[in-house]
Order: structure tokens, then sequence, then C-alpha cells
């Protein structure tokens, strides 16, 4: 790759990244539709609907959590990342900069960039899952934790070699496909759905006559509750609907998306996000945990969740190209993104030479079965760790003024670690882990009672923090 | 004569999505079996990757 290639690759994501956008350059809704419809139909969809099956889910719980948790998720991108995105017209990482400080930005970008790794790794290890139909070597198990035979070693080092390698020279040619595969990819997902319930009614020769027979099918055969397989937490509603708001907590709550509301004429285009959780999140969830239960129901001991062998059944050939290219799409933003938070924290490295090492260290993740076994957790742990700058964000720009403190202080008084506002990232961390250890509220939940444990902190800390050092201020 | 091909390629691959899913929603009310279904997927997969790349518009 030449520097040149490096250079058109990073302006055109790195556009604007340090100024307002221009008029010239805001998106219409369509835009933002296609490109949430496409985003959030991934291959970790495909271990996801299958984990809500293992953690001993019912039809209604499910059903009714998916339907209300998509909305509060699509009601916080509308009036908590879009109003401010839309009126600033900043990327995150500059406004975090302004209110935290380059060094605090640092940090934050390490912490996403790991996660972002450990994600990418999740894809691969469902990438993997494909090749294991193919080459018939021996797949990890539910509860695994580490890689269990020498064929999965390879094809995982096979898989994430190949998609660290096209992150690190072609992230646009992947792009582009991504955006050819996307409506095929959401399309073979409602596929899924349809044969895996044709499957279950065929199984025990139901008879499907109207609507509430299907329902009966639904919650006797296909979603059953009662409880979850070993090793899993029982989920109940009230987990779906906090899974399905809390999963992608670090875009909405944790306002990753100002980078891209930013780009939107007007603050309602947020509920384009909807196209993204009523088809990733609530339709392929609901295709793929169907597949699985279909596995359960044929073979009650056949506990394995892996994405290959069960979109083979489905679909044949199709399905495992829909796994493959799911999981590839989705894993080579994610490494490129990753690489990018690591190149802002030694920006004179090679971009091509970080992306290939991030490639590397999302590899030897993807190795462990744990990470995708354990998505629902990882998933939630994500949200919960980039909350607290999200509620930063929220208070510096809604209630600062109102409570006569500087909005983008560190900016203001030139200091590069806003520590009310780092203070306020840890102790909000500390608060919610405690509260996870010793008060027994799980992890799917305590996001909750953290993102106004941090707007208090950063109000607080900030009305301390910035009266001593007033004396910073141009 | 670009904008043609554009044009056809973006038909005949809307058409392809049509054939990717009818089958599916066929078996489903019993009118194909399992393995046709199968095929028709991959043959439209097929033409939707072939023809995407043409019709579909550049951003």
């Amino acid at each position: 790759m030449t520097d040149q290639d490096h250079s058109e690759n990073k302006s055109s994501l790195s556009e604007f990244e340090r100024q307002k956008i221009p008029d010239r350059a805001l998106l219409g809704f369509r835009h933002f539709i296609g490109m949430y419809a496409g985003e959030h139909c991934a291959g970790t969809e495909l271990m996801i609907g299958p984990l809500f099956v293992a953690a001993g889910v019912g039809a209604f719980d499910l059903i009714a959590g998916l339907l209300f948790g998509n909305a509060l998720a699509v009601l916080s991108w509308i009036f908590l990342t879009a109003p401010i995105g839309t009126r600033l017209r900043l990327t995150l990482y500059y406004q975090l900069e302004k209110i935290c400080g380059r060094k605090l930005v640092t940090l934050y970008n390490l912490a996403n960039g790991v996660m972002f790794c450990f994600l990418a790794g999740a894809m691969i290890t469902v990438s993997a899952t494909a090749l294991g139909v193919w080459f018939d070597f021996k797949m990890p198990g539910l509860n695994d934790i580490f890689p269990n035979s020498i064929g999965w070693v390879i094809a995982v080092i096979v898989v994430g070699a190949v998609i660290s390698v096209v992150a690190a020279y072609g992230y646009k040619t992947v792009a582009r496909i991504a955006n050819i595969a996307a409506p095929w990819m959401v399309l073979v997902f409602l596929a899924f759905g349809l044969i895996g319930l044709k499957q279950f009614i065929d199984a025990d020769d139901n008879q499907i006559q109207n609507a509430g027979d299907l329902w009966t099918l639904a919650r006797t055969q296909i979603w059953k509750g009662g409880d979850p397989l070993p090793g899993q937490v029982k989920f109940t509603f009230w987990h779906v609907m906090f899974f399905s708001w809390f999963c992608n907590m670090a875009m909405h709550i944790g306002m990753s998306d100002l980078s891209v509301f930013r780009y939107a004429k007007r603050s309602w285009y947020a509920i384009a996000s909807a196209a993204g959780m009523y088809v990733g999140h609530f339709m392929a969830w609901i295709s793929a945990s169907i597949l699985y239960a279909y596995q359960l129901h044929l073979n009650p001991a056949d506990t394995d969740v892996l994405p290959g062998p069960l979109a083979f059944r489905a679909a044949g050939y199709v399905g495992l190209l829909c796994v493959i290219i799911a999981g590839w799409t989705t894993a080579n933003p994610t490494i490129y993104r990753a690489g990018l938070a690591f190149q802002a924290i030694r920006p004179r490295s090679s971009l091509f030479k970080i992306t290939l090492i991030t490639g590397g260290i999302a590899t030897f993740a993807g190795l462990f079965p744990a990470i995708a076994m354990k998505l629902l957790d990882f998933v939630a742990l994500y949200g919960m760790l980039l909350m607290p700058m999200g509620a930063v964000i929220f208070v510096d720009y809604w209630l600062m003024k109102k409570f006569k403190l500087y909005p983008f202080f560190a900016e203001k008084s030139r200091i590069n670690f806003n520590w009310a506002a780092g203070l306020t990232w840890f102790l909000t961390l500390a608060t919610c882990l405690l509260l996870v250890k010793f008060a027994g509220i799980q992890i799917f939940f305590v996001s909750l009672p953290g993102w106004f444990v941090a707007s208090a902190l950063y109000l607080i800390l900030s009305w301390g923090y910035q009266k001593r050092r007033a004396y910073l201020m141009v | 004569m670009k904008n043609v091909l554009r044009k056809t390629a973006g038909i005949i691959g809307l058409v392809s999505l049509i054939i990717l899913l009818l089958p599916s929603a066929l078996f489903l009310f019993g009118d194909l079996s399992l393995e046709q279904v199968k095929w028709m997927m991959l043959g439209a997969t097929l033409l939707w990757f072939v023809c995407a790349p043409f019709g579909m518009r550049e951003r």
C-alpha cells in the first residue's frame, strides 16, 4: 500500500475531523436508513439469537422484550445522540477532546480500540465456523473457553489473517462489498427464519391454520422458556429489553454516533436507526434463534452455538456464504476502526502496520471461543465501559451552563487531562462493577443507574475542579 | 449506454433478490422442497453479486 493510498483511505474516513460539517456535506434521510439497516445486520446476530434460546427465553419475553428494547434504543438515538450531533456537528473524538483533553481522549481511544479488537475477534470466530462445515474439524462447544482442535486454530488464523490483510490494504473495496452484500444478507436472514419455521412445523407434523396456532408453536416449541442451558444466565423480558436497548449503548448513550449524525440535516433523521434495530436486532435475531431452537429440538444434547452449521442446514452454501460475508464485512471495518483508534495514540506509526497488528490481536482473541459464546455479557460490558463518557458529553452540552460551569473545559483551560471527566469515568465504572459484584445487579442492567451516577459525578466533580482552575481560563 | 446498462443491471438485481426470498416463502407453504430452495437461493445469490456492482449507484 502506498502512502498515497494510506492518506486517501484516511482522508475519506476522517473528513472534517476537526471542523464543523459544512452545509454542502449534509446527507439526506435515505442515507441513514441504508447505513443503519446494513450495519446492524452482521455476523454477530447469528450468535446473539441462538444465545437467547440458550438462555431459556420464552416467546412473549423475547418478542415483547425486543419490541420495547429496540424502541428504547431508537429513542436514545433520537433524544440523546442526534440533537447534540446536529447542533455541534463535530466528531465524537473532537468533541471529547474539547471536554476532556487530548490525554484522556487517548485513554478513551485505547479502551475503545481494545474492545473493537475483541468484537472483531468474535466476528472472526463466527466466520471460522463456516470453514468447519467444509473441512469438518472439531469446533468449540457452548461452554468452551479455549480452542479445542488444531483445525479450529488453523481456521481462525486463516480467516483472521485474510481479514486483517484486507483491512490493512483495501478498506474501500471491502466497504463496497459490504454495501453490495447488505440487501442480500438481510433477505438471507429472513429466509433463515422462514425455513427454520417450516422445519419446526414439519418436525412434529404441526398444523398451522391461523396466527393462534403459530403463537402456540412459538411458545411451546421454539422459545419454550424454562431453565437456561448449563453455564448460561436465565433471560426474562427485562433481560431481553435491556440487552436490546443497551447492546449499541456505546453508539447512542455512549455518543459514538455523534460522528454519524453530524452529517444529518435534521435531528429526527435518527429515527432511521429503527431500520437497523428492527431488521438486524429483531428479525435477524429471531431468525437465528429459530435455527438454533430447531437444532435443540432435533437433538437436545447438541447445544453448540455454531453459525456455520446452523446456516448450512437451513440454506446450504448460501447460508455458509452469508456467515462468511456477515463476519468478514463487519470484522473488517471493526479492525480498521480499532487500528485508527490505536493510531491516534501513536500518530507517527504507519496505519498499515497498526491495522495488521490490530488484526493479529483480534485473530488471537478469535481463537478463544469464550468471547463469542459469552457475547451477550461482552456486549453489555462494552456498552458499560464507554457509557460514562456519553453521560459526560450529555451533561457538558445541556447542563454545564445552567449550573454556571464551563462546557468544553479542557479546550478553554488548555489542559490535557480533565480530571473531572476522568474521575467520572473511573468512579462510574468502579460503581458499576461494585453493583455487579456485591449488590447482585446483573451486568445487563447496571448501565442504567451507571448513567445517572456518571451525570451526577461529572457535575459535582466539575464544580470543584473548575473552581480551582478558573485562573487557567482563556 | 452506461445508464441503460446500470438500469438493466439494477432491474436484474432486484429480480434476483425476489428469487432469493421467494423460494423460502414457497417452502413455508409447502410448495417447494428444501433442496430446491437451496439451489434457487444459490442461483439468485450468483445473479445478485454479478449484477449489483453495476446496478448500484456509486455513493
